[in-house]
């Protein structure tokens, strides 16, 4: 049982977080760019998750994709099944929940990259998605990685909305976290003792990874101001 | 060397992509397997009867455990199960009524206890069993119960308190947890010493907890009817039925009984 949690969550993981991080190169790259009058709003639309309650997203999740709903109706049709307490819902929540930790290092990355920078691609007259990709995609590869293991390190924590929006079903959408729990509450704690110790090399592993990526981006920063 | 990691990025997604489109795996595997949904009470007898189930009938089963109102909520939005074990009658009428459980399938399989149980250091006498009386006592602060509004079990130890008129006074001793599951896992614990919880699971609370529990009187909480049902839903009917009339059977009278229902 604990190989199918572990799958769930590593494949759960690494989808949300990569996903997120092609996400998070438009989304940024709008916030910090766009100059518009809407990009504040959008920035605190997309953090809305950073404070609601798991439990209230996996709620709202529940009842937007409701078989009552229209919507709801509409993807039963589409996939055979209802969204959630599918693999496929997991992963939309997920990806929801996720998006402020992955988006936000990647807009910060964004932000420091000196405006001279941008001008002189201009001026010799690069088009403005050729300056992104060529000039600011490149110089932001630091925060993009801290946005996607952050992404990575969060979904792996997950607890609420897994629970709401999964159903705990073993193989399917029963992740490590919800099995510690079920393990815990099952009397069987020597069980949850795997769960456990594996959430915790996880998160101590994404950490890790997370100081040696600022470490590098720290020293090339040293380089870059010593040359310079 | 852009292009190259652009590349490699693009091909683990894609590759991710098309995992996740056959889940991951074990589900899939060639034989159906039974989906339960099962009110916390079971856990400790539940696994010895699918156990045996499998073994007659080659049909593995796999169980997600709540209360019995979170598995409802469940249901009631076309969660995948076949079939649902709940802790009450009323439960499975409501859904039955909704047209998501099969309301010929509904049967009633055993009938729940629900005790009192108090933790060692809070008994008197070696051999004294709690009573109502005793978790009036002050040096009791905190009582453990299953939350009412979605555990029936919780609902059946308010409704008993409320008729002794003792509920207003203990009101703010009480402790809500999720499921009977998270009350027995607060005894456990340490963390409370006094809760109410199914014969099953104080029964299996004793092995490892020092304590004792005692049957609430039957005119306060009398025994729960607990009913099954198929979930209409279900693209394995004929092994979900196989299954309750198996739940229904003999054997699984005995381990039943043998487990503290009635």
């Amino acid at each position: 049982m604990i190989h199918s949690a572990l799958a769930v969550t590593v494949m759960l993981s690494l989808l949300t977080a990569t996903l997120l991080s092609l996400a998070s190169l438009p989304f940024a790259g709008w916030i910090v760019f766009s100059g518009s009058r809407f990009a504040g709003l959008l920035e605190s639309t997309l953090t809305l998750t950073l404070v609601l309650p798991p439990a209230v997203l996996g709620y709202l999740l529940l009842v937007i994709f409701s078989p009552e709903t229209p919507l709801g109706r509409l993807t039963e049709r589409l996939l055979g099944h209802p969204l959630p307490f599918s693999f496929l819902g997991l992963l939309v929540a997920s990806l929801l929940y996720s998006l402020p930790f992955s988006v936000q290092p990647v807009a910060q990355a964004f932000r420091q990259i000196p405006p001279a920078t941008l001008e002189t691609a201009r001026m010799l007259g690069a088009p403005p998605l050729s300056t992104f990709f060529r000039v600011v995609v490149p110089q932001s590869l630091s925060g993009i990685a801290t946005g996607w293991i952050l992404g990575f390190a969060h979904t792996v924590g997950e607890f609420g909305v897994v629970m709401m929006v999964g159903g705990n079903i073993p193989g399917k959408t029963r992740t490590l976290s919800l099995k510690a729990y079920d393990d815990l509450l099952s009397m069987r704690p020597e069980g949850a003792w795997n769960s456990v110790l594996l959430l915790v090399a996880f998160s101590l592993a994404s950490l890790f990874a997370l100081n040696v990526v600022r470490g590098r981006s720290g020293r090339k920063d040293a380089a870059g101001l010593s040359r310079g | 060397m852009k292009n190259r990691t652009a590349t490699r990025i693009a091909l683990v997604t894609l590759l991710a992509i098309l995992l996740s489109g056959s889940g991951p795996g074990v589900a899939m595997a060639a034989p159906p397997v039974l989906h339960v949904a099962a009110a916390a009470d079971l856990i400790p007898v539940l696994p010895t009867l699918l156990k045996k189930f499998t073994a007659e009938t080659h049909i593995p089963v796999r169980v997600s455990y709540g209360a019995s109102g979170e598995e409802a909520l469940a249901i009631r939005h076309h969660a995948p199960y076949d079939l649902f074990l709940a802790a009450d009658a009323l439960y499975p009428d409501r859904l039955a009524k909704a047209g998501l459980l099969d309301k010929s399938s509904i049967k009633t399989y055993a009938k729940g206890v629900l005790v009192l149980w108090v933790s060692r250091p809070f008994l008197t006498g070696p051999k004294t069993l709690p009573d109502l009386s005793l978790i009036e006592e002050i040096s009791i602060r905190k009582i453990a119960i299953a939350n009412p509004r979605i555990a029936p079990y919780g609902k059946a130890t308010i409704d008993c308190l409320r008729s002794r008129k003792m509920w207003p006074r203990l009101r703010s001793k009480a402790v809500f947890g999720n499921s009977l599951a998270q009350v027995a896992w607060d005894l456990k614990t340490g963390s409370v010493f006094a809760g109410f919880l199914s014969k099953a699971q104080a029964m299996a609370l004793s092995k490892t907890t020092a304590g004792g529990f005692s049957p609430l009187p039957a005119g306060c909480a009398p025994p729960l009817a607990q009913t099954l049902a198929v979930v209409s839903r279900s693209h394995h009917k004929k092994a979900a039925l196989r299954l309750e009339s198996f739940l229904l059977g003999k054997v699984a009278r005995e381990i039943f009984q043998s487990h503290g229902y009635e």
